[in-house]
């Protein structure tokens, strides 16, 4: 099997990290979001999904299924389109009161909580780049004493160069299907 | 800046470089280029050498940062150091606004020009008149006219020769290559990289940051042993050097995708 990045095992090292992910083979991207679940579950935190629902149901076939019931409501899964949707109408401050029912569960324990969110619209961007920040925030200050990892994933082939630099200066690690390195801008923004 | 706190580890634990090396999946002189700090592992590496040397891997990245925030915040300033720094190798330039790219091809001729190299701009027509205008403000026209090649893209062919003979003549030489969407032709860069030559290259290829894919960029990245934006200059964090990946892409036989070319394609044919 091709390796990927999970093969690293980043959740090991990385602590309190911000992950920018240019994806480009969708294979890579499931082995990659597959291994950042199994570890932080094997670890005991929540892991929060922003991702579509066509995806999501690749990884319940794939990996969901095979967790037992307690390590499954570890999982938790909001649809991306309607995340968006949420900020770019509503404004992203609020983005905590509208998810609440799903994520109570997530902010009321001590747990670790990580965050996988696939932006999936580059162009409408910055709303939902600011949701998802702001959730973040709120996940941090939970997850502040246990290191929180969050990954924001793009593809490759739908973002242009100018908005892969845009990212790369406000996150700290820049992440491939294969690899990942400390983004050489993120400087610049400091 | 050599790694003196890496080469300590093995010392103390009786360990010699190769020892290291072939433990963490590495060859001999690739480590050694670490070690001497004239390579930055990726992430993987540095987790195996880590392992093998038992210390915590973010040290190779902590260092990075506190190095790189000692340059200067001013990110002109930043451009026109390294540019005057560097003499050879290779830089990606992903520009976004015109005027930075006029500014930053100036600076490129003026710090080649007081390192004795000659500067050969291969640009569009508007663009040209742009440069030879600031130029004309600042060098005189002897040195111009004997440091400064301006061709416009659709007369390379009839050019080519001079790039040749400058090529042959000049112990340096800065070209640019400013094709906005398209790389330089096999024309250039063979020429560039033809060791019969006797000048040291430093080429730069730009191009429109918004016109080109994020997966072209991370390709390019790889390439390119610089990336430039138009406020900064840093080395590539996925430069593979020849030593370490033979079969490395030719700078143009690597073809680039437009943004969201290739989810069109796939919707298309779905």
């Amino acid at each position: 099997m091709e390796k990927t990045v999970s093969d690293a095992n980043i959740m090991e090292t990385l602590n309190a990290a911000h992950i920018l992910y240019v994806y480009e083979e969708k294979q890579h991207y499931l082995n990659n979001i597959i291994g950042f679940l199994r570890t932080g579950i094997e670890k005991g935190d929540h892991m929060l999904m922003i991702e579509n629902q066509s995806v999501y149901r690749e990884i319940e076939g794939q990996f969901l299924c095979s967790l037992s019931q307690q390590q499954r409501e570890c999982v938790h899964f909001i649809d991306n389109h309607s995340f968006y949707e949420f900020c770019n109408t509503s404004g992203t401050s609020n983005v905590w009161e509208h998810f609440k029912e799903i994520l109570s569960p997530v902010f009321d324990s001590q747990k670790g909580v990580h965050t996988w969110a696939h932006m999936e619209w580059a162009s409408l961007g910055q709303d939902a780049i600011d949701g998802i920040k702001h959730l973040e925030d709120v996940a941090g200050e939970v997850a502040s004493k246990n290191g929180a990892l969050s990954v924001c994933a793009y593809s490759a082939s739908d973002v242009s160069a100018s908005f892969q630099n845009n990212l790369m200066r406000t996150h700290k690690y820049l992440m491939t299907d294969k690899e990942i390195v400390l983004s050489p801008m993120y400087r610049c923004s400091r | 800046m050599k790694r003196e706190w890496l080469s300590d580890i093995p010392q103390k634990k009786n360990m010699t470089q190769e020892q290291v090396a072939a433990q963490a999946f590495l060859n001999r002189s690739y480590y050694s280029l670490i070690e001497t700090g004239k390579r930055n592992p990726s992430f993987n590496i540095a987790i195996n050498i880590a392992k093998v040397l038992d210390f915590d891997p973010m040290r190779f990245f902590d260092e990075q940062v506190e190095f790189e925030s000692d340059f200067s915040d001013d990110v002109t300033a930043d451009i026109h150091t390294r540019l005057k720094e560097t003499n050879t190798g290779d830089i990606l330039y992903l520009y976004d606004k015109n005027i930075y790219y006029i500014e930053n091809v100036i600076t490129f001729i003026a710090t080649g020009m007081e390192r004795g190299s000659t500067c050969i701009i291969i640009d569009d027509t508007s663009n040209l008149t742009l440069i030879d205008r600031k130029l004309k403000e600042t060098i005189s026209t002897p040195k111009r006219e004997k440091m400064i090649l301006l061709l416009p893209i659709k007369k390379l062919s009839n050019g080519m020769s001079t790039i040749q003979k400058l090529l042959e003549t000049s112990p340096s030489v800065r070209l640019w290559w400013g094709g906005k969407r398209k790389g330089p032709p096999r024309d250039i860069t063979s020429r560039l990289y033809d060791k019969k030559n006797k000048a040291s290259v430093l080429f730069l290829c730009s191009y429109n940051a918004s016109a080109i894919s994020a997966a072209s960029y991370i390709q390019l990245m790889r390439i390119y042993r610089f990336l430039m934006t138009d406020h900064e200059l840093i080395e590539s964090p996925f430069y593979l050097s020849e030593d370490q990946h033979p079969e490395k892409p030719d700078y143009i036989e690597f073809r680039l995708d437009n943004v969201g070319q290739e989810s069109r394609k796939k919707e298309g044919e779905g």
